[in-house]
């Protein structure tokens, strides 16, 4: 039996940011419609668009002359700090905040650089909030495809931009650290390294996201020097990164694998042909470090798996 | 001579006061301040001793010009 | 009975004086207070990221009063979702004023502080906080100068005073 997939949506957490006139505006729109709200963007004395399901509308109407007021800007920017700005030093220089719930705050605005090298945004002219939407059960009809006699393997997913990879990801993390009866899996110790914060939605190291009880969480640590921090401070048993690509990720990961650790990583690409030609990634094919790849179809709805390969077939298909 | 005798030490006492108090803001370098003070104890004395005066010039004119 | 109002009347403006003598020592230490609470604030938002509201309400556990009321106001109105830090700064400074020692040159020195407050990176913050610093300082070289010369001044002019109106009273 597989559970039923849930969406975890609190678009309310957001609107604890807005000002009241912007939160007034969104909940005249209908309820069902607030529940399916992917992307809020707000942009400088212009009106609000929002992305419900793929679909774009502005608020308070199209061609209104009602925009998002200079002081609603500054409400925001201080809701979102605490009214500290300065403790979002590392934030503003990634140009993205998570907030509560997990959600992620993108900033556009005037960049200040130093040397050459950007230093933050400071005045900001736009903000894109983008839901998080955590769907609980994805992955649990893979998740026999995934194990071998009681163990996970490791697993590489692979799949372009917006195909559902750090979703699966997230499902995934949750399935090891809960365990999966029905496989009679006990639970496992999960390190999440989350460079990105994306897979976690970490605020002040807390995931957001709900995970179960044995995870561990690097919030916004450099993917390679994170693993090998995991595996020597809190001995976990499966590893999750996400978007691996760099030479230095490649040799953390056959480091793990050789300390008996599983990986569970995605990567971004169409197919496993297409990941096989990244020379960045070649010590991983050596050494068959993985041994299931889950690729993710493209131009369908996220979360559609196309193929769940062993590196059997794999080198089948290279050798055809 | 039936004057009160209070009087003049009334008088003697203010002028003592007033001189330390135009001691000290002197010395603290307030010496406008000292100044004032010491004008307002003047007029003070001089409403003290208006009376007086007053006697005095009466008496005067009765002695000169013999009226009464 | 005429000897014991001399001796209220004199008792009275000698407590004057020194109540006024009070004042200007009492400015002097609020200013070091105010220098150290800044000082801590500074250490909370650099070293350790504190939020502004956490940061504060830390601050005023270290700081005697009415410095330490000043900054868990603060604190407080920013808990409660002030629209803006400086407003809720501004809100506590009238507070501190009503119950401080504190002179409007020295108040409009801290209000200057708490218009950036929160409004800009770590370094800029870093340089508010420097140059906050040093303008109290200034304020509080020229407190405690004022209250070397003034102090005893104060105490003596408030007994001689005393003296001079019991004296024309009589």
């Amino acid at each position: 039996m597989y559970t039923l997939k849930v969406e975890v949506n609190s678009v309310k957490e957001v609107f604890d940011v807005l000002p009241k006139r912007l939160v007034h505006w969104i909940n005249s729109i209908d309820e069902r419609e607030i529940q399916k709200i992917e992307e809020i963007r707000i942009r400088h004395s212009q009106a609000l668009e929002l992305d419900v399901n793929g679909r774009v509308m502005y608020l308070p109407g199209k061609g209104s002359q009602q925009g998002v007021r200079d002081e609603e800007m500054q409400y925001i920017l201080n809701q979102l700090s605490n009214y500290s700005l300065y403790t979002l030093d590392e934030e503003l220089k990634r140009g993205y905040i998570t907030i509560k719930g997990g959600h992620r705050v993108g900033l556009a605005g005037k960049v200040v650089t130093d040397q050459g090298r950007v230093k933050g945004i400071r005045a900001v002219s736009s903000f894109n909030i983008r839901i998080a939407k955590q769907t609980l059960g994805v992955a649990d009809r893979y998740v026999p495809r995934l194990i071998q006699a009681g163990k996970w393997k490791s697993t590489l997913l692979i799949g372009a931009p917006k195909t559902g990879k750090t979703t699966f990801l997230r499902d995934i993390a949750r399935i090891i650290s809960e365990g999966f009866p029905s496989e009679r899996l006990p639970a496992k110790k999960v390190g999440i390294v989350d460079e990105r914060s994306e897979i976690a939605g970490s605020l002040k190291g807390v995931p957001q996201h709900t995970f179960g009880p044995r995870v561990d969480v690097l919030d916004a640590c450099p993917k390679a020097e994170g693993m090998m921090m995991m595996i020597r401070s809190m001995s976990p048993d499966v590893l999750v990164v996400d978007e691996i690509g760099r030479k230095e990720d490649t040799e953390a990961i056959v480091e793990a694998m050789n300390a008996g650790v599983r990986v569970i990583a995605s990567v971004h690409g169409d197919d496993w042909h297409d990941v096989r030609r990244r020379p960045a990634l070649e010590p991983l094919w050596e050494g068959n470090v993985f041994e299931r790849f889950v690729e993710f179809a493209p131009h369908s709805k996220p979360g559609t798996i196309a193929a769940i390969r062993r590196p059997r077939d794999v080198t089948q298909a290279v050798s055809k | 001579m039936n004057y009160d005798v209070n009087l003049i030490f009334q008088i003697a006492g203010v002028g003592i006061v007033v001189a330390m108090i135009h001691t000290v803001l002197k010395q603290m370098g307030k010496e406008e301040i000292a100044h004032w003070v010491t004008l307002l104890a003047f007029v003070i004395v001089l409403y003290m001793v208006v009376n007086v005066v007053d006697d005095l010039f009466q008496t005067i004119r009765s002695v000169f010009l013999f009226q009464n | 009975m005429k000897l014991l109002g001399a001796i209220f009347i004199i008792c009275a403006s000698t407590g004057i004086g020194f109540a006024l003598a009070r004042n200007l020592k009492e400015r002097t230490k609020q200013l070091r207070d105010m220098k150290q609470a800044i000082t801590s604030l500074e250490a909370e938002m650099v070293y350790t990221m504190t939020p502004l509201a956490e940061a504060c309400h830390r601050v005023s556990q270290q700081v005697p009063s009415p410095v330490s009321t000043f900054f868990s106001t603060f604190s407080d109105a920013l808990q409660k979702g002030e629209s803006s830090a400086y407003q809720a700064w501004t809100k506590s400074l009238a507070s501190l004023k009503a119950h401080s020692c504190l002179q409007q040159s020295d108040l409009d020195v801290i209000l200057q502080f708490g218009a950036s407050l929160g409004q800009q990176d770590l370094e800029q913050q870093q340089k508010q906080v420097k140059l906050t610093l040093s303008n109290i300082d200034r304020q509080e070289l020229e407190a405690s100068e004022k209250q070397k010369r003034s102090e005893n001044m104060y105490k003596s002019l408030g007994f001689l005073g005393g003296l001079l109106m019991t004296i024309i009273l009589i």
